[in-house]
């Protein structure tokens, strides 16, 4: 139902009912007065029965009204033989004590009013229903204009919520007009106050998905640049391969083509996990998770890479450290880490990977020998496809974005500083919390 | 013909390298714009390759203050950013040509001679000087009807000869032709090329200005 019929339903039945009560009002009202109007003439009727001669009945009430409000009298004498009755009824009241009294026969109820005169007792009554009756037509017919007015107030009030809902096709008009690529801001200008605090909710969403758009086509744009780098390198790797004439040299440009598919998948694989962080930012899963196995896993998978490079790889996890979070995004942190610190430390290094914990919060640390990070370069390292001067085409720019990615979603401080070995990097993650 | 590669890649960097040496030009390689500009400062090159987004000096900023300073070295831009927005840039600020990765290095190879073609202000692809005609596409060279097979070093030493015939090209500046850095320079090397060239080609082919170096006659 829209808002124009909810409103003329709900606003026309308020009106309804307040004639209504108008109405019912009125009709009390009237059983009121009409009700002291008829006593007094009841009593009236049976003071000018006085005179009355008991053996000569008159014919009473003969005012055209009186007939209408259908007086009965009877006399009784005292020996309680019935003396008089003006005219017959179906069931008329019984004698009654002296004074006003309600009675009720098989007819309804009656209105009694009883008094003794000379040797007789005097009583004059009358249906009560004579009195609702009047009362009922004088309620309606006051509350006739007002129901013929309640059609004119449904059209009235059908032409004033249209117009009055206006603004809000406007409004719509203006959403529908934002199309997706520009998604222009709606001016609340010229809306009406009530669609102001809509519009700017409806903004303040628009803005939002701008800008995550905008992140989405500069991630697309970056990927699409950086995916050629490998590509290229691909490309005259393999024709290197066709052009050479001796068996030693197409090892050796199969041994650079596999070098170069292997970078490029790593590319690939790095991109596909920035973009699944991103994606997921707001909505990570929050499962418990036993950060220890998590680190000592990742330093049993890197163990054999960094013994490859004899490199010194001291690892030391303490145990029954735990955190909350998604395990995959946390493994991926941990091994991109580590990964990185093997890959930039020199042969016949040194990587250290410690966890422990410090005030309730779970630290993980990894140092390196390598040719460390220099401050002024620190916080760009986070931005996608940034690469250190010199390190062009070592890794995928990505690794060290996919841990701050992820670290954000899991509340984690990253803190890199110089390794106490040297010139290296140490990269310190301090979880929100895990000692349990 | 000696050229200067600036690529940051150290894959297609190696292989840019490899390939062009197959195609018999001399690549000598740096991998971020200082560097290229020492270079292109120390040495004396047939063209410069570059790559846009470089560490230390973007190749954009190299390749506009180089022409800054009137060198008119043609210049092809190999580079990842393929906006009609960023060739034009690249083209306005003074490149010759516009190649994006990834690109063929049949292709490269190919517009590296267009554009040295251009320089020396032939409209052929071969090069001729008396009866003598060079193919540096092909790597042939004829004389009249007859094929004459050169070595790699004895095609280069002549190509830079017929390049520009009436100049006079003295030893290191037909050893820069021969040779990039790191590689060994042999002693008498260039006398025994020419020596060669002259069996072959025959003995007034090319004439030994004394003391200054080797040339061959303006046709």
């Amino acid at each position: 139902m829209s808002i124009r019929q909810r409103l003329l339903l709900w606003l026309l039945l308020a009106a309804a009912l307040a004639i209504a009560v108008t109405g019912i009002s009125i009709y009390y009202r009237a059983r009121v007065e009409a009700n002291q109007l008829f006593d007094y003439h009841l009593k009236q009727i049976a003071l000018t029965l006085q005179d009355h001669v008991p053996d000569e009945p008159e014919t009473v009430g003969t005012l055209e009204e009186e007939i209408d409000y259908d007086f009965v009298i009877q006399e009784w004498s005292d020996g309680g033989e019935k003396h008089y009755l003006s005219h017959p009824h179906k069931a008329l009241p019984p004698r009654t004590e002296p004074g006003y009294q309600s009675v009720r026969t098989d007819e309804g109820e009656w209105r009694v009013f009883s008094m003794r005169q000379n040797n007789l007792l005097v009583q004059v009554s009358q249906p009560i229903d004579i009195r609702t009756r009047l009362a009922t037509k004088l309620a309606l017919s006051a509350m006739m204009p007002a129901l013929f007015l309640l059609v004119a107030l449904g059209a009235l009030i059908w032409i004033i919520v249209g117009r009055g809902l206006r603004p809000l096709e406007q409004l719509a008009d203006a959403v529908r007009a934002s199309d997706a690529n520009t998604l222009q801001p709606i001016p609340p200008a010229q809306l009406p106050q009530e669609l102001k605090p809509l519009a700017n909710a409806l903004n303040d969403l628009l803005g939002r998905v701008d800008q995550a758009m905008k992140t989405q086509r500069d991630f697309v744009a970056d990927a699409a640049h950086e995916l050629r780098t490998p590509l290229t390198a691909l490309q005259l790797q393999t024709q290197l391969a066709q052009r050479a004439s001796t068996d030693a040299e197409r090892k050796l440009s199969f041994d650079q083509l596999k070098e170069g598919l292997r970078r490029a998948t790593h590319l690939v694989q790095q991109l596909l996990m920035l973009a699944r962080q991103e994606a997921r930012m707001e909505k990570i899963s929050d499962a418990e998770i036993d950060l220890t196995a998590l680190v000592q896993s990742a330093i049993a998978d890197h163990a054999s890479i960094a013994n490859a490079k004899f490199i010194e790889f001291k690892a030391n996890a303490s145990v029954g450290l735990a955190t909350r979070g998604d395990a995959d995004a946390l493994r991926a942190m941990i091994a991109n880490l580590i990964g990185n610190a093997i890959q930039y430390t020199p042969e016949r290094g040194t990587v250290e990977v410690s966890l422990t914990h410090q005030d309730g919060r779970a630290i993980f640390d990894v140092s390196d020998t390598g040719p460390g990070i220099p401050e002024a370069e620190r916080a760009r390292v986070f931005d996608r496809f940034y690469r250190l001067a010199g390190s062009a085409g070592a890794g995928s720019g990505l690794g060290l974005a996919i841990v701050k990615r992820i670290a954000d979603s899991h509340h984690i401080e990253i803190q890199l500083s110089q390794a106490a070995s040297g010139t290296g990097l140490k990269i310190r993650l301090i979880f929100p919390g895990g000692v349990t | 013909m000696r050229l200067l590669l600036v690529e940051d890649d150290t894959m297609i960097g190696e292989s840019v390298r490899l390939g062009l040496r197959q195609d018999g030009f001399v690549v000598d390689w740096v991998q971020d714009g200082k560097a290229a500009e020492l270079a292109l400062g120390n040495e004396e090159y047939a063209l410069l390759l570059l790559d846009l987004g470089l560490p230390k000096k973007d190749g954009i900023d190299v390749l506009k203050s180089l022409r800054k300073n009137s060198n008119a070295i043609p210049v092809l831009i190999l580079t990842a950013r393929d906006s009609i927005a960023d060739r034009v840039q690249g083209l306005d600020a003074g490149a010759d040509d516009y190649l994006v990765k990834p690109f063929d290095l049949d292709e490269l190879a190919a517009r590296i001679r267009a554009l040295l073609r251009r320089q020396s202000g032939r409209s052929e692809s071969v090069l001729r000087c008396g009866d003598v005609v060079l193919n540096p596409a092909t790597h042939q060279v004829f004389q009249g009807e007859k094929e004459i097979t050169l070595s790699a070093k004895e095609f280069s030493v002549l190509y830079a000869l017929i390049d520009r015939p009436g100049a006079i090209l003295s030893r290191v500046q037909l050893e820069q032709h021969l040779y990039g850095w790191n590689e060994e320079i042999e002693s008498n090397t260039i006398e025994v090329h020419v020596h060669n060239l002259r069996k072959k080609l025959g003995s007034d082919f090319i004439r030994n200005v004394r003391g200054v170096g080797y040339t061959v006659a303006k046709a």
